[in-house]
């Protein structure tokens, strides 16, 4: 019997970490497709923009990042937490237009270790207009 | 002196001089800036006078050169930093700016300012009015953040 709860164990682990990697990026899911700050204004995040951010920023960009640096200048986690004021996510927005059309993020020594993070033309569009479109909204234009 | 020791010497001031004669741009005083921050918006007495003189230096068309700014090396470093503060933040051009770049820009000074990474460390040297306490940095993070919600 014990023998083969031993057999089974690196089994066991790799079910586990299958159901922690589905807990980190369920919470984000979850969390924030819709942010109210008052009731007339909604930013919504839609499912394609979601899944960029998740995939391709979230990895420094949040809470429990180990980067400090990255972490402060933009948390994504906070887009959902109540952490941002208004005026707090229009900059942010208007950050993620400027290293995006600057092609500054994410950046270039990253990338070297992990080619796969970079953000294709329509990924980096996508963002863009959203983020662009989301300030128009808040800024009440 | 020995001979070897004049030569060095007058290569020195020769050099000097030379220094002196290279051409750069000294980056325009305009006094008059009718988009100027402080002119436009209702910024609190002890804000304005810490951004006149830690930061309107560089961060305005309002610069104030000492005299040694016109003496190079000095004032290629002067007027190169004066030309690029202005190129990332112009007080002077405030109005100009659309909200959510006011917005944008108000983050970064509280981000700059409490990180201390502005005004540039040896700044205050020879600017004592430059020198931000942390509560002095406290207090105009504050600023922008309610200066900020303010602008909807």
């Amino acid at each position: 019997m014990k023998n083969r709860i031993t057999n089974l164990m690196p089994a066991i682990l790799l079910f586990l970490s299958f159901f922690m990697f589905s807990y980190t990026t369920d919470t984000l899911h979850n969390n924030y497709e819709t942010i109210n700050f008052t009731n007339s204004e909604e930013i919504v995040i839609p499912n394609d923009v979601h899944e960029v951010l998740k995939e391709k920023c979230y990895g420094c960009h949040n809470t429990e990042s180990r980067g400090e640096k990255s972490k402060k200048k933009f948390n994504i986690d906070h887009l959902t937490d109540g952490n941002y004021s208004k005026g707090k996510f229009v900059s942010k927005l208007g950050d993620i237009v400027e290293v995006l059309e600057e092609k500054n993020m994410p950046p270039e020594k990253f990338l070297v270790k992990y080619p796969n993070k970079e953000l294709t033309a329509d990924e980096s569009l996508l963002l863009i207009n959203w983020a662009n479109n989301q300030i128009k909204i808040l800024m009440g234009e | 002196m020995t001979k070897k020791k004049k030569i060095f010497w007058y290569t020195i001031i020769g050099l000097f001089f030379l220094m002196q004669i290279y051409p750069v741009n000294r980056p325009e005083i305009i006094a008059d800036n009718p988009n100027d921050l402080l002119k436009n918006e209702d910024v609190p007495e002890n804000i304005s006078s810490m951004l006149r003189y830690a930061c309107y230096d560089c961060h305005s068309n309002e610069t104030i050169y000492p005299w040694y700014a016109s003496i190079a090396p000095v004032k290629w470093i002067v007027y190169d930093h004066t030309e690029n503060g202005r190129e990332d933040l112009n007080f002077s051009d405030w109005n100009t700016l659309s909200k959510s770049d006011k917005i944008g820009v108000l983050d970064d000074i509280s981000e700059e300012v409490t990180d201390e990474k502005m005004p540039l460390k040896f700044y205050p040297i020879t600017h004592k009015g430059a020198k931000l306490s942390k509560d002095d940095r406290q207090a105009i993070a504050d600023w922008t953040e309610s200066f900020m919600e303010e602008l909807f």
